[in-house]
């Protein structure tokens, strides 16, 4: 049973100031709680200061609180996009703000100051697609892409009030490394190793002698040697995600592989180095080994999560893919944490996104069908309590 | 890991004195310009004193490149050899807070706004390009401006120092009133496009910032050190990171404000904001900050679409209680901050506000605000002459008189001046 005209009508007309924004209630909806709760039926979902506050059944409605009746419908925590370069292509001119071709090493660029957060493709081309969190990472040009940020896919004024996690890793691209890149990537590890190391006997000799120079180029270098910077890399063919792998072993670092289209090949080594797959945009690969990948990885423990690799409103398909994945053969409920649970663990952050529990972000997506049927829209986008996207409200087809 | 950063306002003796001996302040008293000992008056219809007080007919008393006196017509008795103007309207002699004008020489000898040999240039002065014989410094003091604070255009990361400078007098020197003032830097995209053609570093909106925020970080450590070589570069952005000097940051979209309050807020900079065409998305970052905002014509600060038209944001500024100015920026040519102010008036800024925001606004902000912006007894003679109100489209400047002297008159004028 469809209603979404005259629910649609209620929800424009009532949405609330800005305070009571936090605050909103689904009723009697499919719940996908992506936790051990697994899927409640006829489920509610109370958010209250935007936060999660209440999973279950028959939730009273706090006085004040917007309720969405949710007969029928499907719900979801708002999707996680672990690949994405949204807000840093320029709209009007001037080029990009992701690829930086002046150097090959970039660490100690931030992505963070590149972002738009006005960005006219967040609404029609993430939350469309009920995407509310972004990993945004600067391009793969350049061996060395700059500091990685996690933001919420709502416009505001600033690109800081849309953080979730700053900075959280460097971008590497294997493709800009084959041959004798390899060999100058390891010489910048360890410029990056001797330089903590150069820090820290100053530290620890009481601060005498000659201050060194901080250096925000090998600063980023040592964090990622260190482990506290994740290390999210481009490697696409097998060779490409070797190289990463022997840099994992001989570095220490905490690494992500991004697009993996040949992960197929490697399946077995990349689950035993226990790497994570940021896998896609599965859409630019359709040999048949590439749309069975991501399967063949989830089925060999490596934890996958799915990407669009989008700066536009390609963004806004990314539950589609997890649609064509579950098709070529991974276990549907892994699909849908390929989008949600996996990618906030690879990324560090399910204490706050990618399951709705009590004390997590109010980040909520209502469908009006099952998520893994290709009919299937999402109605309404709710980001911390707020209903930031309603289907039919002009931005979406 | 990171060393802990000292705070910047914590500079230790030494360091003060070794930038004091390089920052050139230099005495307001017009003494070294051989002013004439001999009286001027000037003769309005109407003297707008400041922007909220207007005087009748009256006569305004100069001598030693000061106002001496304002009084009405009817009670002032000029000498007979003294020496008069007259005009219609009256104002203070007009601010542009931040122009190129003097180092432009676009006519005589090229471009001297923008070195274009790397995009990090603290050590660069604004004082050593200085002309005063400069085309734009000209076009300028023909429309009333007395007073610029100048400096290198918004091309690279860091572009260099400030300096403030009256638009007339004998030799940069003697126009010369502070240098340094600040230290320009740009979040716009012009850095990008000054190298990102040539594929040289900043391509990117990202390695702008890391270029300004490792040039701060080596500032500090440089500020901090005992034994540091001399960097002209480095002392420089000291004296911003100490607040002797402002960090004058050029932004247009409201992305690139918020970069400036951020990098603003990491280094504790004493911030001025430039360009600023999308101030109006974040008022109230703005306000939450005090940032004072120098609004500059939409030629020269590329707003995001959507926007309200950038003479539009003045009345916007003003209407939330944020201090700005109006200046004309990076403009190289065209318009003049005469021309710039009415089209905000135009776009609906109150002609008190406007003239405020050339006057007594960007007096405060330059630390000159009890020497000038106003026309007012004690106050440096900087007289604008106009044949009719200042913010109408058809008014022209008649003369403008500079610490006293009579700087500039249109043709024609000088034959009135003994009419007795």
């Amino acid at each position: 049973m469809r209603r979404p005209a005259i629910l649609l009508a209620v929800a424009l007309v009532t949405l609330p100031d800005s305070a009571a924004a936090q605050d909103v209630l689904v009723r009697g909806a499919r719940v996908y709680t992506m936790t051990d709760a697994g899927v409640i039926e006829n489920g509610d979902v109370l958010v209250r200061d935007g936060r999660i506050a209440q999973v279950g059944a028959s939730i009273g409605a706090p006085a004040g609180v917007q309720v969405l009746e949710g007969s029928g419908w499907y719900v979801m925590p708002g999707l996680i996009d672990c690949h994405s370069h949204m807000t840093t292509q320029l709209e009007r001119g001037g080029g990009s703000d992701r690829h930086e071709r002046g150097q090959r090493v970039n660490t100690g660029l931030r992505i963070l100051d590149s972002v738009n957060p006005r960005y006219g493709w967040l609404v029609p081309g993430a939350l469309a697609g009920g995407v509310t969190t972004l990993h945004v990472m600067p391009g793969s040009n350049a061996s060395f892409g700059g500091r990685t940020v996690l933001i919420k896919s709502v416009p505001r004024a600033t690109a800081d009030e849309m953080v979730v996690r700053h900075p959280l890793g460097m971008k590497m691209s294997m493709a800009a490394t084959r041959g004798t890149g390899v060999a100058e990537m390891r010489e910048w590890f360890t410029k990056g190793a001797e330089y903590a190391d150069r820090l820290r006997r100053w530290e620890e000799g009481g601060r005498r002698g000659t201050e060194p120079r901080r250096d925000l180029q090998l600063e980023g270098l040592a964090d990622q040697v260190s482990g506290t910077l994740q290390t999210h890399t481009h490697a696409q063919t097998a060779i490409e995600m070797q190289y990463a792998l022997r840099m994992k072993r001989e570095f220490g670092l905490n690494l992500v592989l991004h697009h993996a289209f040949d992960g197929w090949k490697i399946a077995d080594d990349i689950a035993a180095a226990d790497v994570p797959v940021c896998y896609g945009p599965i859409v630019h690969s359709f040999a048949n080994e590439n749309l069975r990948t991501a399967g063949v990885l989830a089925s060999k423990g490596v934890k996958v999560s799915l990407n669009m690799d989008s700066a536009s409103d390609f963004q806004k398909h990314l539950l589609h893919a997890v649609q064509i994945t579950v098709r070529y053969g991974m276990d549907p409920m892994e699909g849908l944490r390929s989008v949600t649970r996996n990618p906030a663990e690879m990324l560090g952050v399910a204490d706050r996104l990618g399951a709705i529990a009590p004390g997590l972000d109010g980040d909520l997506v209502i469908l009006d069908g099952d998520p893994l049927s290709t009919f299937t829209n999402v109605l309404y986008t709710i980001v911390d309590g707020e209903v930031v996207y309603a289907r039919g409200n002009g931005a979406v087809n | 890991m990171s060393i802990a950063p000292v705070s910047s306002r914590a500079r230790d003796a030494t360091r003060r004195l070794r930038t004091a001996a390089v920052c050139v302040v230099l005495p307001l008293t017009p003494a070294a310009a051989g002013v004439e000992a001999q009286s001027l008056y000037v003769e309005a219809a109407r003297v707008h004193v400041s922007p909220d007080r207007t005087l009748g007919h009256s006569i305004i008393q100069v001598r030693d490149g000061r106002i001496v006196g304002i009084g009405s017509a009817a009670s002032t008795t000029i000498p007979a050899d003294a020496r008069r103007l007259t005009a219609e309207v009256v104002i203070a002699g007009l601010i542009d807070a931040r122009t190129t004008a003097g180092l432009s020489s676009v006519i005589e000898a090229g471009d001297d706004t923008d070195d274009r040999g790397g995009p990090v240039r603290p050590e660069l002065r604004a004082e050593d390009g200085f002309d005063l014989r400069d085309a734009l410094l000209a076009t300028a003091l023909r429309s009333g401006v007395t007073l610029v604070q100048t400096g290198p255009g918004d091309a690279n990361s860091i572009g260099g120092q400030t300096a403030i400078v009256h638009t007339a007098g004998e030799t940069v020197a003697d126009a010369l009133v502070r240098s340094p003032s600040g230290v320009v830097f740009s979040l716009t995209e012009d850095a990008k496009t000054t190298y990102g053609a040539r594929n040289r570093l900043p391509t990117t909106r990202m390695a702008n910032v890391a270029l300004i925020r490792q040039a701060l970080i080596d500032a500090e450590r440089h500020a901090r050190s005992e034994d540091a070589t001399p960097d002209a570069g480095r002392e420089a952005l000291g004296r911003v990171l100490s607040g002797e000097t402002k960090a004058i940051i050029a932004a247009a979209r409201a992305d690139e404000i918020a970069t400036a309050l951020r990098i603003a807020r990491e280094f504790d900079l004493p911030l001025v904001l430039t360009g600023a065409a999308d101030a109006y998305a974040v008022l109230d970052l703005l306000d939450g900050a005090g940032v004072p905002v120098l609004l500059s014509p939409p030629a020269v600060t590329r707003a995001a679409s959507g926007g309200p038209p950038v003479a539009g944001v003045a009345s916007r500024l003003h209407a939330r209680g944020i201090r700005f100015a109006l200046v004309t920026g990076d403009l190289r040519e065209g318009a003049t901050l005469l021309d710039w102010v009415r089209e905000t008036v135009r776009h609906g800024l109150s002609e008190s506000a406007a003239l405020a925001a050339i006057t007594t606004a960007p007096a405060a902000l330059l630390g000159m605000g009890d020497r000038k912006g106003t026309v007012e007894t004690g106050r440096d003679a900087d007289l604008v002459l106009l044949d009719g109100e200042p913010f109408e489209a058809g008014t022209r400047v008649r003369a403008v008189i500079a610490r006293g002297r009579v700087a500039w008159q249109a043709a024609g004028l000088a034959a009135e001046t003994r009419r007795d």
